[in-house]
């Protein structure tokens, strides 16, 4: 049977290197569409961006669950560990709203940049819980020049959670309401 | 033109290997086999072979059942090798998988770290001989073999900055079985490894065959002291007084009886900072959030998509 800390691994490795590929395409995405928005490439890399973030989406689930499965206390027993939990959903809800949004938004340049803005950020945050999974297994990283992620959390009391679970989805239920009405 | 550059670039930087420096930071205490000697470092190809001289030593006899000390000596640290880092193993084969010695019949009651590892860590080696000791115990009679092992850094020489590798030769030894009136330890016994700060520690020595116990504590290396020892609900109990910063004591028992005094071999028990830890269901609650709030965050800030072309080609249409 393969044990959580080698299956973490290899799906911690898809999620970073499909996150990866899809944070650069939407660069370059934003990049080539200022200098030239005639460029084939243009289309190339907004499709290769969102298939390499929905390939490393599919594959994060199966890597917050290993990962919680190798750690022999908890996530909850290490601000490192927690922060990994904390920027790996960020990441994981910012990855789902690109993908849901990507046929749903306005195709102005603005919202183009924005788009790849946030699927950028999406591919920061898996990569920063990937150099945090080095700094706890090996106490080495590219992200040493951050202590603070590694000794500190920000952690809000349950109740503060459920509210912002319940803000979020409220804004989003009147949100769609308007625009059914409007439309 | 600038685009071939780029290419150019981007090929020659694949091209250049990458420095290999194991894993600088170590990998923490823990129960490891041999394999993570070669393997831990990534890969066990780039290993260069230690030149450390390592030897194993008992304590006096190591009865079946109580706890025997092993004692590891590592001699070559001296000014030709700059080693800031060390990893040593205590393995019972060198089979590189199922070598740790709880595999073998041995129960490891301390690492003298804090915890009950075979595999243990030393940050920075102050002179040129290291000497660490284990807290063993035996469950069956007979012979047994140990091994040390040791993976580290070396930034000076012709492998300079390559992952270190070494094992020893094999170490035998002897498990005798207990004289049946020798006073001792109730082999369930567990000794305390570690505590927090500021925590005293009441001890609870369970014996067999024990009419005395003298309980001694010390700083590590420092002056015994003994401690008021008395005996409730068959066991010894005396009271270890607390650390008030993070540090590490030993305490061992004197026992008397029918038999020659016995005394265990001093115990290690460190003290640590209390640990970190967070209300787990909030922590949980606050990963949905997350998810729920940044997912929600690229919706509400988006533009809906626009209908106005198709608006108009149907206006135009229909003119």
């Amino acid at each position: 049977m393969i044990e959580s800390a080698t299956f973490h691994v290899m799906t911690t490795e898809l999620v970073v290197g499909s996150f990866a590929l899809a944070g650069l395409c939407f660069v370059l995405h934003s990049v080539l569409t200022f200098k030239n928005k005639e460029s084939q490439f243009i289309a190339m890399m907004d499709s290769t961006a969102h298939i390499a973030l929905l390939f490393g989406l599919l594959a994060l689930p199966f890597a917050i669950l290993s990962g919680l499965g190798a750690s022999p206390s908890g996530a909850h027993t290490s601000p490192l560990l927690a922060n990994k939990m904390l920027l790996s959903t960020a990441g994981g809800g910012l990855a789902l709203g690109v993908l849901f949004t990507r046929w749903r938004m306005d195709n102005d340049n603005a919202s183009r940049h924005l788009h790849n803005a946030f699927g950028s950020i999406s591919t920061g945050c898996m990569l920063l819980t990937a150099s945090l999974g080095g700094t706890y297994t090996r106490a080495d990283s590219l992200t040493e020049f951050l202590p603070f992620v590694k000794e500190n959390t920000l952690l809000l009391p349950a109740w503060m959670s459920i509210f912002v679970i319940l803000l979020i989805l409220a804004a989003l239920i009147v949100r769609q309401t308007s625009a059914i009405k409007h439309g | 033109m600038m685009k071939q550059k780029l290419v150019l670039l981007l090929a020659l930087s694949l091209l250049v290997p990458l420095h290999v420096s194991g894993n600088p930071g170590g990998v923490g205490n823990g129960l490891e086999n041999m394999q993570c000697g070669g393997a831990c470092h990534g890969d066990a190809n780039q290993n260069a072979t230690s030149n450390l001289q390592l030897s194993l030593q008992q304590s006096g006899t190591v009865w079946v059942g109580q706890p025997a000390e092993i004692t590891v000596q590592i001699t070559g640290f001296d000014t030709s090798h700059s080693i800031d880092q060390i990893g040593i193993f205590l393995l019972s084969s060198t089979n590189a998988n199922g070598d740790i010695p709880t595999t073998d019949g041995w129960s490891i009651l301390s690492d003298g770290m804090g915890g009950s590892n075979n595999y243990i860590e030393y940050a920075s080696i102050d002179s040129t001989t290291l000497t660490h000791a284990w807290i063993l115990r035996a469950d069956q009679i007979g012979e047994k073999t140990l091994y040390v092992s040791v993976h580290h850094g070396d930034n000076s020489g012709s492998d300079a900055g390559s992952p270190f590798f070494g094992v020893s030769q094999a170490f035998s030894i002897t498990v005798e079985p207990i004289p049946e009136n020798l006073q001792r330890i109730n082999p369930d016994y567990e000794p305390p490894t570690s505590r927090e700060v500021g925590q005293s520690t009441n001890l609870c020595l369970e014996t067999i065959a024990t009419s005395d116990v003298v309980i001694e504590w010390r700083e590590p290396s420092g002056q015994a002291v003994q401690l008021e020892t008395t005996q409730n609900n068959g066991c010894w109990q005396a009271e270890l007084p607390s650390a008030l910063t993070a540090s590490a004591i030993e305490w061992r028992a004197i026992l008397d009886g029918e038999g020659p005094q016995q005394t265990t071999p001093w115990f290690s028990l460190t003290s640590v900072e209390p640990t970190w830890e967070a209300d787990e269901t909030a922590l949980l609650l606050q990963s949905i959030a997350h998810l729920v709030l940044f997912f929600g965050l690229v919706l509400l800030v988006r533009k809906p998509k626009q209908n106005e072309d198709e608006f108009k080609q149907y206006v135009e249409e229909n003119i």
